[in-house]
Formats: C-alpha cells, structure tokens, sequence
C-alpha cells in the first residue's frame, strides 16, 4: 500500500502506539511481536500456536456464508472458519482474525468476516488486518532468506506456496508486494468480452453465433520493477501457449506474444493449468508468470518446445 | 503472578495430576515440578512447551502468560465495555458511542447506554 493516506482512528492509534511510518507498518511490526513471542522463525506458521497466544483457543470449521468469525466467549476466543474455503484461503483469514485481536479499538467483540483477503481500502481495519495476515504467513525476511538467488518461475511460486502453505494467489501477492522478482503474475479464466456478455433472457438476435469464452486477465499481480501493465479482462491469442495450457490442461513454458496496448511484445512465460473451487463448482483456470522476453544480442529468441512442468495438487 | 503458579492454579482448576499433565504435555515431571516451583535454574519453556501445556489444561497461552487481550485502558466507560459485551456490539457502533457526548456527559450504567443505543437505531433507520 505504498502511498497509500491512512485517516481512520484505529490507523491513527495504530501509529501513535508504535512509532511506525504509517499503520501498515505499525500492524507489521505488531505481527513481527507475536511471531517472536510465539518463537516462529520459519515456515509454516503455526498458526494454532500464534492463536493460543492472543487468547483464541479453538479454530472451528464451520459450514457458512462468512470467511471467518471472531468469537468473544466467557475466558477466551475462539475463531470459526469457514469449512468449505481451501487450505490456504483458511489459514489467511484465521491469520486475518489473529490480527483483529492486535487492533488498538478490538474490544473483545464479536467479529464476522464475510471476505478475507480483499485488501481493499473500503475498511481501514479490514485492510490492516489484511496487511497484518500477509505479513504473519510470510514474513519479509523468511521470503527474502528463500527466494536468495532463485529465479523466478511457476516451479518456484508453488514450491514457495508449499513451503509457507498459503495459496498459490496469496504467494503472488505477496512477491508482488514486496518486488522480489521483476515479473507479473497473470490469473486467467475463460470469459467473454464486456460487449459479448449479453443477458441470458434477451437471447441471440437470428443469425448471430454465441460468442465463445477466450482466456482473460482476471486480475494481475505485478512487480514493481516489472514495467508492463496488464490490462484486465485483455484475452491471449487463439494460438498463445495460455490457451495451449487451457485446452491441453497440461503446463506450458515458452515465449508469448501479447499486446497489453503497447503493441505485440515478446514475453518469456511459465502457465500452470491451476482451476480452483470457490465453491461447488470448479472453474478453470491458468496462473501464468510473465518475464520480459530478452534475446542475446545479435541472436533470435529461442522459443522452447512446450514442455510439461511437473505438477503438484493444488488446492486453491 | 508468576507462570509457575499461574501453571499450578490451573492444573489444580482442572484436577490433573503433575503426573498426567507432564506427560500430556510431552515435558518430563521434573521440568513441570522446576517451573511450577519457579525454579530459577528451569530452561525457560519455549512457545511450543507453553502451547501443548496450554492445550492438556485446556486454555491458551495468553491466559497461562497473563497477557491481556483486550487493552487495559481502552478508554471505553464502564457501561458502554458491559454493553458492547453483552450485545455483542460491532466495533463501528462502540466508536460512534463512545464519541457521543451531552453537555459535555456520557450515560453511565450499561441500561442507560443500552437506551441510547436504541435510541439511535429507532431515529436512524438501516440504509441512511
């Protein structure tokens, strides 16, 4: 949230407790208290031990609508989660609520999450719990110790999803964030154009073709030193290794062609076939890492065959 | 108190012996004899010892350690705290009350917050 003008009361408390910069920094420091109190120095967190030490005793999964629940009982707290979320999502919003509990104005309330993760700025608290949760799954400093002279790559992202088991999402926000390889981290599902996307009861005039889904951006994370902006909702060729990725449901590695606006430009990609559950459903989907394709001087891009990468379950 | 007798106070609580809290807690009986004692000489108990004793007498670390978790002063009247815990009050509606002042007095018991709580949503239907 660089940049970002924090204005509510608990953001200013926040900052008048700790000294800090601003209130994302002072929630971070707050998390790095506890992670110490809690004598965590790698991953994963421990996040039922971390718990145990603000006062929650249980963590309950629990069929409902919300994301998480903070529970004021008689001598502790307990937090619900929601039981249908995978892995990752879980241990993100038990770390959000964890970081309820930090908040200068908790007073022991009953808190329902319906959404963890958003990062939006509707509700500074939210967010600062948001912030406070990123920084308690993976703190700077143990990402920095293991992403030392790793390149980058879809390997590497679900090995470091694995290794702090988050989400592959929260991990690509998370080195997004902190910059730590100059690359994007493309999230694409099948959908259709704006224009295209016409109500089912108004129907299709005679002699019109449904359109059909392509692949597009559904949200993008980029690093700051990786100077390209991707649009979202832009779609990848016919002929693009994302729709080989889609169409084979098998990985993909190898120079894609795209036009984010600024003309055809070459990018070196790595897309895992990933689809995930947000509920009953499972929706396809394709997590591509996205690096600035730069030929030897004097010498063609060398375009790899299509290989497969080799695959782990994900959950999320 | 000390963690020692904090530690003593609840496995008397629950009616666990030395015995079977030590070994549900995978420590030996004589370190859990060394930090009930307060020995100064006992290894200070690590966060993962703290976190299976907390378990096998079925509380948390915060309770074991004494760390408050709710802050001491939080500037709240003693009415508005009993009310926001027994209405279970979202935070944004204990800020709002906590900042109404009349003449320069809050309301003092938790039935007088209680009423102007009320008060507030009767004048002020849901969605304005």
């Amino acid at each position: 949230m660089k940049g970002y003008a924090w204005k509510s009361m608990v953001a200013t408390v926040l900052v008048a407790q700790t000294g800090a910069a601003n209130a994302g920094k002072a929630m971070e420091q707050s998390v790095q208290q506890l992670l110490a109190e809690a004598d965590q120095t790698e991953p994963p967190c421990h996040l039922a031990l971390v718990a145990s030490c603000v006062g929650i005793k249980k963590i309950l999964p629990v069929t409902m609508s919300s994301a998480a629940r903070l529970l004021p009982q008689a001598d502790h707290l307990e937090v619900q989660i929601n039981a249908k979320h995978p892995q990752g999502k879980r241990r993100f919003s038990v770390a959000h609520e964890i970081c309820h509990t930090l908040l200068p104005t908790y007073y022991r309330t009953f808190v329902d999450d319906r959404f963890t993760g958003q990062f939006s700025n509707k509700s500074e608290e939210e967010l600062l719990c948001d912030i406070g949760a990123a920084s308690l799954l993976m703190p700077e400093s143990w990402l920095r110790t293991r992403t030392a002279g790793v390149a980058p790559g879809i390997e590497a992202l679900a090995s470091l999803s694995a290794q702090f088991d988050v989400s592959l999402e929260a991990m690509a926000l998370r080195l997004s964030e902190l910059a730590v390889w100059p690359c994007g981290f493309v999230f694409w599902q099948e959908g259709l154009r704006k224009a295209d996307q016409v109500p089912l009861e108004q129907g299709l005039l005679e002699g019109f073709e449904r359109p059909v889904p392509k692949p597009r951006v559904h949200h993008v994370y980029c690093s700051s030193s990786f100077a390209t902006f991707v649009p979202k909702n832009k779609s990848a060729p016919d002929d693009s290794l994302v729709a080989a990725c889609f169409q084979s449901e098998q990985s993909t590695v190898g120079v894609d062609v795209f036009d984010f606006g600024k003309g055809p430009l070459p990018f070196y990609c790595e897309h895992l076939y990933a689809p995930y559950k947000p509920g009953e459903m499972t929706v396809p989907r394709v997590i591509s890492v996205l690096m600035a394709a730069q030929p030897q001087a004097g010498s063609p891009v060398e375009v790899p065959s299509s290989q497969t990468i080799s695959e782990r379950l994900f959950t999320d | 108190m000390p963690l020692g007798e904090r530690l003593r106070q609840r496995r008397s609580e629950k009616g666990v012996s030395a015995a079977e809290l030590a070994r549900q807690s995978g420590i030996s009986k004589g370190y859990l004899s060394q930090l009930e004692n307060g020995e100064p000489d006992a290894t200070k108990p690590s966060a993962e010892v703290l976190f299976r004793i907390a378990q096998a007498l079925d509380t948390t670390i915060a309770d074991l350690m004494e760390r408050e978790t709710q802050p001491a002063d939080n500037g709240l009247p003693q009415g508005l705290q009993d009310l926001a815990k027994s209405a279970q009050l979202p935070a944004t509606d204990i800020k709002m009350l906590a900042q109404i002042r009349f003449r320069g007095r809050q309301p003092q018991s938790e039935d007088d917050w209680r009423f102007l709580y009320d008060a507030i949503k009767r004048a002020i239907p849901p969605g304005k």
